[in-house]
Formats: C-alpha cells, sequence, structure tokens
C-alpha cells in the first residue's frame, strides 16, 4: 500500500491526466468519473506492483486502458440485452443526429473513433500524453514494435479521417 | 523516427487544444472523486465528509457510505466490523472489496490521515502567494490612498483553478513537444512557465520537464547535475522515477 500523501500527491498531479485520457478513449461523459474512481483504486490495489524506479503517468493510463476496455465490455453487454426491448419513444434524434452532435464536440474526437480501442489507446498516450513509445509498451505490456505499428496505422487513419476520407 | 511512426497530421497542435478544452472536467469533479476514492479506500474519513457533502450528485448514493465509514474509524476494533460496514456501501463490486481492506487498515493510520490533510492544507496555504503576487507599487508615494481605483476590488482573485490550469496546460504541452523531439518549442514553453509562474503550484514538475528537456538535447552534464540538486530538494517527489528514467535511457 502507499503511504497516504504520496498517494494524495499522485492523484492530485495525475487526475486530469487519467479523466481526459478516459474521455479521449471513447468513455462516455456520464461514465467518467467512475471510470476515474476505478483507476485510482485499482491502482492503489496494486500499488505494489508498480515500479517505482519507473514514471508514474504510464502506469496509470495503462490501468485506466484497462478499465475502459472493461467498461466498454460491460457496456456492449448491456447493449445486447436490451436489444430486444422497445426503442425509447422520446429520444427523437436519428442516428445521424447523435454522430453529428458527437462530432461537434471535437474534430479530433471524431477522427479517434475511427480507431480500433488498441491503437486509440496508443496514439492518444504518445501523441496527446506525450509518453514515449518504450513508456507505452511497458504499461500496456505489448511489444515495442507492436506500439509503433499500432502508433503508424492509427494516425494514417486520423490523418485520412480529418481529411473527410474513411 | 517519423518514417517509422508516420507523420502528425496537420495542425495538430490546434486540434489537441480543441480536444482538451472540449474533455476538461467539469468544476468540482475532482474533489469529487476524491471524496469517493478515498472512501472506498478507507483514507481519512474526516476529509471525506467534508468533500462528499459538498457534492451534490454524489451526496444520495454516499451518505451511507459515509455513515460506515465514519462508524468504521469511531469503532471498529477488528475486522468483523469492517466487513459489515462494507456491506453498507453503494458503490462497485470492486470499492467493496477494497474497503474491507482499507478500512481495516484506516483503523490504525492516524498518521497517515494526518499527513494527507496535511499535504492539501498545505496546498491552501500556500495558494495566495503562489496566485497571487503582489501587485506591483505605481502610485506616487504624495497621492493619498483614498484615491478611487477603477480597477474592480480585490476580493476577487484569480480562481486557484485557472491558474492551475493554465501550469498544466503550459506544462502539458511542454511534456508532448519533448516526447515529439520539438525541443525549442518545449523550451519556450517551460521557459514560459516559469516566468509566469516562478513559485507556482506546479514547479517541480516543471524541474522535471527540464531535466528531461536538457537529456533529450543531450546535454548529459548539465542534466545530470539538475536531477541531483532535484533528489536533495525534493528527494521525495513523485517526479524522481520519471527523471531517473530518463537518464537512464540515454545513458
Amino acid at each position: 500500500m502507499p503511504d497516504d500523501a504520496v498517494f494524495a500527491a499522485a492523484y492530485d498531479q495525475e487526475f486530469e491526466a487519467v479523466w481526459l485520457y478516459l474521455r479521449r478513449l471513447g468513455v462516455p461523459e456520464a461514465d467518467v468519473e467512475d471510470a476515474v474512481h476505478d483507476v485510482f483504486v485499482v491502482a492503489h490495489r496494486r500499488f505494489g506492483t508498480y515500479d517505482p524506479s519507473r514514471p508514474l503517468r504510464p502506469w496509470l493510463l495503462g490501468i485506466a486502458f484497462r478499465v475502459a476496455a472493461g467498461s466498454r465490455r460491460r457496456h456492449r453487454l448491456e447493449v445486447m440485452l436490451a436489444e430486444p426491448g422497445p426503442e425509447p419513444a422520446d429520444d427523437a434524434r436519428a442516428p445521424d443526429e447523435v454522430v453529428a452532435s458527437e462530432q461537434a464536440k471535437s474534430r479530433l474526437q471524431a477522427a479517434l473513433s475511427k480507431l480500433d480501442i488498441h491503437q486509440r489507446a496508443v496514439v492518444v498516450m504518445h501523441d496527446l500524453h506525450g509518453i514515449s513509445v518504450p513508456e507505452i509498451a511497458d504499461a500496456l505490456d505489448v511489444p515495442l514494435n507492436t506500439v509503433y505499428s499500432r502508433l503508424r496505422l492509427g494516425r494514417a487513419k486520423i490523418s485520412a479521417a480529418l481529411r473527410g476520407e474513411e | 523516427m517519423s518514417e517509422r511512426l508516420g507523420d502528425l497530421p496537420p495542425g495538430w497542435e490546434d486540434l489537441e487544444r480543441e480536444d482538451t478544452a472540449s474533455l476538461a472536467p467539469p468544476a468540482g469533479a475532482k474533489d469529487r472523486v476524491q471524496g469517493r476514492v478515498a472512501l472506498t479506500l478507507g483514507l481519512g474519513a474526516g476529509f471525506v465528509a467534508a468533500t462528499v457533502a459538498s457534492s451534490t450528485t454524489a451526496a444520495a448514493a454516499t451518505s451511507t457510505a459515509a455513515a460506515g465509514a465514519t462508524t468504521a474509524a469511531a469503532g471498529a476494533g477488528g475486522t468483523g466490523g469492517a466487513g459489515a460496514t462494507a456491506t453498507g456501501i453503494v458503490g462497485t463490486l470492486l470499492a467493496k472489496k477494497v474497503l474491507v481492506l482499507g478500512v481495516a487498515t484506516a483503523v490504525g493510520v492516524g498518521g497517515g490521515t494526518a499527513a494527507y490533510l496535511e499535504i492539501r492544507s498545505e496546498r491552501a496555504r500556500n495558494q495566495p502567494a503562489a496566485v497571487a503576487p503582489p501587485p506591483p507599487v505605481r502610485a506616487p508615494a504624495a497621492l493619498p490612498v483614498a484615491a478611487p481605483s477603477p480597477e474592480p476590488p480585490a476580493e476577487e482573485p484569480p480562481a486557484v483553478e485557472d491558474t492551475l490550469g493554465e501550469e498544466r496546460s503550459l506544462l502539458d504541452r511542454a511534456r508532448l513537444d519533448i516526447v515529439h523531439g520539438k525541443v525549442r518549442e518545449a523550451r519556450a514553453l517551460l521557459a514560459s512557465h516559469a516566468e509566469k509562474f516562478p513559485g507556482g503550484q506546479l514547479t517541480e514538475e516543471r524541474e522535471a520537464l527540464i531535466i528531461r528537456l536538457l537529456v533529450r538535447e543531450g546535454r548529459l552534464t548539465e542534466a545530470r547535475s539538475r536531477a541531483a540538486r532535484f533528489r536533495n530538494q525534493h528527494p521525495h517527489s513523485i517526479q524522481l522515477p520519471g527523471i531517473t528514467d530518463a537518464l537512464r535511457e540515454h545513458r
């Protein structure tokens, strides 16, 4: 278990990065507080596995990735279970409108949504949070070359999306 | 490196800024989540009560839990009591599991709690100095003090969250530039932070980034000597692993 003061300082310094990372992985605004909570609870519980000679942020974002991936799985399950039910009558917006309003939030969010979760995890960490490739490989526990290839493919897809291609 | 990675789309920094602005946590979210985390883990019951009480959205869900935590802190003598308390928590499955562990330790961690609170109150004490430097004295000494001032009254100092956000944004952009090898831009951002926030809240983080930048520029001797000084001044800083790591990667 980490010392309380150390953990409080870590929370203070990393809260915003964790929040932004989760949002950029596609965690909806309504769920992000729960997800941030889970990240720090898991971090506290697993603090014994954190190597203090490594930087903290990549490690925390690695946990955030797993929390986000887990919540996506749960969400998909809920959607599947809910499918046979009737459409809620009060949601008059067509799917296209929903997508459009999502896109209006940020051009980058729209482009990121074209990436699969693994590419997204890498591109966001590297290009929006300034984490180096070796740190990402360590945090996500994947080979270095895999990180490079996800980054390259992810960047290409984002560029294409921003140019208006699919 | 860019052959291996592909290039960033043009205008990336604008996209990034726009994205960050659209996703920033709303006011109060940080404290709200901190209250819930502390509660789940059994850290600092008094602090939790204060934080949770001011929350509107989490209040209903956590009031039971707050009561439980208080009971545990006040009276739990053994782990049996802690287990019973955990069943009162409305939260995630994970939260329940951890609380059993957390409460068991919370019973004996008066010191830890004090430290947890201390770090916050110390920051509160430092904030006025950090965000409100004394205004430059421009009025000639002969003028009477009662001269009406066109300035807005001094009751509204800049919100701490605002300056903290600006500090963080400067340093986050610098970090990004360092990773992308844009050393000149990173240097300008770090200099700008040092100029605007000489006694800011994130000076430790700034110094850590300066060291990383020096490493990136190949100025290793300078980086090592600054790192040694940093280690002396902040022996418990959570920035230390990052610094050690940066130096190690470029040995």
